[in-house]
């Protein structure tokens, strides 16, 4: 469940302006359905931020405030995009000093590549759903310890009796057999 | 995934860059590839898609926390950042006038309990229990309460967190705070230098024999000679030198520059305060101006400069004076500076090897990596040599599962191997691959195969060179009347053949249509059909003063024989095959093979048995 409106307590109170709901359901409709997109996006802008989260709350806080100015023969991720990418900007201005922050350039091209890409993007998550289910179950179990419990890596690690490194290598193998599967996938059209 | 360099370039980047174990010249390298390739943003756009779609998919979606209570009322005022920074100041304040009289558990519950963020808390939180850790547990050896109770604290932490779902920042969250300074020097004026990453390294000092500390510190005019393994050394002025054993370096009171006595360095300038970064050679002086480069001593005296990015000058020396104009050497040139310093001419391209930052990269990973792992650091070593004409890693079952991709960088897009017959199988180490053959079908026609693309001109031919065929292999069960002549890797009866001999379960060398075997014997002593993943290497080494050759023959990294014999004629159209025998259509292979390179060159000893003994080591 999309998590802005996990939080949102609007939408069990009585209203008063059934055209502010209406336009709050399209907006969230909208939403659920590009939320991926839009985290993507800034996951693509900002790899190693650990205010990603933070981020896409705040983009999509600000896309609710601006949403009467959406075009709806636009796209809907396009213009979501846009916003986050300011909201991007501005955050790289108070982290400056951090290390592997893209420059202008590499930022400037991946932000205005990435939204025309989002139906590529889009089939790549759909046919990830698949690869995932032809991994071994202790793949899988892996894959949801490093990406879900909310432990790094190092912990992982520790609890396996493994090196960091090692789990480092093998989930990279996973990614890429992950991504390999994904590439064959759409190759086949999607019936892999 | 197309164009192989480029993904095989940038794809380990962009896993570290997601995983976070990126380092600064890895990142450079990658913004670099990121501005100039569409393929390669394309790429990391996959990845990072994929990367962050993996949560939902596997568990749950990103958890956002922060209370909206209406959303129609104009612009967050929430700057979470703030709150939880403001936070942390005021615990560490209050730390700091506490000291050991602290009660961590209390003092967090008060100061976190109502973060109105609590992941950036909890974040905040590790970064300042690592600061405790650091300021008031790690100096006191005396297990006081506060130190217990702050280690306490932190293993309560995990737990909580291995059931709340909180962030997975922990462990990096320690380097926000880590006031420890770089160089803790107490004179640092005089440090010029640093030895920032070692792989397998030793080294002889003045102060002896053996491993150095991580981060030594060098002074001016220090000299070090690394005798084993990899070192990284990083100037004061953020210039990086890759070492690679044998070389012995000298540090001069310059921050940007530094004196290669005997053996070879990558230089690479990292930052803009490094451009202008000198190698001073005994006759040689090479300045970078923003690039990537190599250079050589040799035991002869002489310097060879080899540029892989942008471009160097580079001057002959002669006691110290400059003895030549300085000449530009841009990327893909080798230039050969003479002992006196005073000639400088073309170099040949193939006469050096240079481990270079990719390299060193995987091969720094591979001190704590898997065994695949550390097969891949050697395979890149592979890769690089130059007198590598054919290696199959046997690692491209993904991109390409009907042909074995060609590694060696000598001999970009030529010699593939097209497979008719063989199935991908398990390798010989966990996660590595390997093609099984069956000695099955027809009789009349060729059994289970793959044939060299481009094979069958003399592109492979080594008249009256040296050469070197290895092969890992292991034998299957097949019928005791197929042992005989099974090819593990031939060119015809007509050139040579590495393959199994008669009924006595041995490996032999066979060259030309009477085959050693008739009156010479390079075969084997151990009996390799076991059921083991054997190494077998057959070497040629051409006498250029005489009409000999000698032949020798290792299995498992020991020498089992040699012959000397007149040289022969190994030209023939005839392909390279592994598996079968284009001459032999009966003959063929039963087992598995693993890994194959052809060198242009004849092995030695001590090669063949370091590349075995790296495998034995890796054995799980």
């Amino acid at each position: 469940m999309f998590p802005f409106i996990a939080s949102h307590s609007r939408m069990n109170q009585p209203s008063s302006n059934p055209d502010r709901d209406q336009t709050y359901e399209r907006f969230t409709s909208l939403l659920v359905t590009h939320q991926p997109t839009i985290l993507g996006f800034i996951r693509t802008l900002l790899p190693q931020s650990p205010d990603i989260e933070d981020l896409l709350q705040k983009t999509c806080l600000v896309a609710w405030q601006k949403f009467d100015q959406f075009d709806p023969a636009t796209k809907f991720s396009t213009w979501a995009c846009q916003i986050a990418y300011f909201e991007v900007k501005n955050y790289m201005r108070t982290k400056a000093r951090d290390r592997h922050l893209f420059s202008d350039e590499v930022l400037d091209q991946l932000a205005e590549e990435t939204p025309r890409d989002a139906d590529r993007l889009a089939a790549e998550r759909a046919a990830l759903h698949k690869c995932v289910e032809k991994l071994v179950p202790d793949e899988r179990d892996l894959l949801a310890q490093a990406y879900t419990t909310g432990t790094t890596i190092r912990d992982i690690a520790g609890m396996l009796g493994r090196s960091a490194n090692s789990l480092y290598k093998q989930l990279n193998r996973i990614r890429r057999r992950l991504y390999s599967c994904i590439t064959k996938h759409l190759e086949q059209g999607g019936s892999a | 995934m197309s164009d192989r360099p480029i993904t095989h370039e940038v794809l380990p980047l962009i896993e570290g860059l997601l995983d976070g174990t990126i380092g600064d010249t890895g990142f450079a390298r990658l913004e670099t590839i990121l501005l100039v390739s569409t393929e390669a943003r394309a790429l990391y756009r996959s990845y990072t898609n994929l990367h962050a779609a993996l949560p939902g998919i596997v568990g749950h979606a990103p958890r956002l926390s922060i209370q909206i209570t209406d959303v129609g009322s104009g612009p967050a005022s929430l700057e979470p950042h703030e709150v939880a920074n403001d936070q942390l100041m005021q615990f560490l304040t209050q730390v700091e006038d506490q000291g050991e009289d602290l009660d961590p558990m209390a003092l967090a519950t008060e100061r976190f309990s109502t973060s109105q963020n609590p992941s950036s808390a909890k974040r905040e939180y590790l970064s300042a229990l690592m600061y405790l850790y650091q300021h008031y547990v790690k100096p006191h050896i005396v297990w006081t309460a506060a130190s217990a109770a702050a280690l306490l604290l932190c293993a309560v932490l995990a737990i909580v967190f291995l059931t709340d779902g909180g962030p997975p920042e922990i462990a990096e969250g320690p380097e926000a705070l880590d006031l420890t300074p770089m160089f803790p020097s107490p004179d640092p004026h005089r440090v010029v230098a640093t030895v920032t990453d070692q792989v397998n390294a030793q080294w002889v000092t003045a102060n002896g024999e053996g491993a150095l500390p991580d981060r030594m510190l060098l002074a001016i005019n220090q000299r070090l000679t690394l005798v084993q393994g990899f070192a990284k050394i990083t100037t004061m002025r953020g210039a990086t030198v890759l070492l690679q054993a044998p070389a012995t370096i000298e540090t001069t009171d310059n921050a940007n520059a530094i004196r290669l006595l005997r053996g070879r360095l990558v230089g690479r300038c990292e930052t803009p305060g490094s451009k202008g970064f000198v190698v001073h050679t005994p006759n040689a002086r090479i300045i970078d101006v923003g690039t990537e480069f190599g250079v050589a001593v040799s035991k002869l005296g002489e310097t060879v400069a080899s540029v892989f990015e942008g471009e160097v000058e580079l001057t002959g020396m002669t006691n110290g004076q400059a003895s030549t104009d300085g000449l530009s050497v841009r990327a893909g040139q080798f230039k050969r500076v003479d002992p006196t310093g005073m000639r400088v001419d073309d170099a040949d391209p193939l006469s050096i090897a240079f481990v270079r930052g990719q390299d060193f990269d995987l091969l720094s990973d591979s001190a704590n990596a898997l065994t695949y792992d550390r097969w891949l650091a050697q395979s890149m070593e592979i890769r690089r040599d130059p007198s590598a004409v054919l290696y199959y890693t046997f690692d491209n079952e993904d991109q390409s599962p009907h042909r074995l991709i060609n590694q060696a960088a000598g001999t970009p897009g030529s010699f593939d191997g097209q497979i008719n017959g063989p199935t991908w199988a398990d390798g010989r180490l966990p996660g590595k691959r390997a093609l099984r053959f069956r000695a099955t079908g027809l009789r009349d026609r060729l059994g289970q195969h793959v044939e060299v693309l481009g094979s069958r001109s003399d592109a492979l031919d080594f008249p009256k060179q040296s050469f070197s065929v290895a092969a890992w292999f292991k034998f299957g069960d097949a019928e005791e009347g197929l042992k005989n002549f099974m090819p593990i890797i031939t060119r015809g009866d007509e050139s040579w053949r590495l393959q199994s001999f008669e009924d006595q379960e041995k490996v032999t060398w066979d060259v030309d249509s009477e085959g050693l075997q008739k009156d010479h014997n390079v075969t084997s002593r151990s009996e390799p059909f076991d059921g083991e993943w054997r190494f077998v290497v057959a070497v040629v080494e051409a006498d250029p003063e005489s009409n000999h050759t000698t032949h020798r023959l290792y299995v498992d990294g020991q020498r089992e024989t040699t012959y000397q014999l007149d040289q022969k004629r190994l030209e023939t159209s005839s392909p390279v095959m592994l598996g079968a025998n284009s001459d032999q259509v009966d003959h063929r292979f039963d087992g598995l093979l693993d890994e194959v390179i052809i060198f242009g060159r004849a092995l030695t000893d001590e090669e063949i048995s370091a590349m075995y003994e790296l495998n034995y080591q890796w054995k799980e």
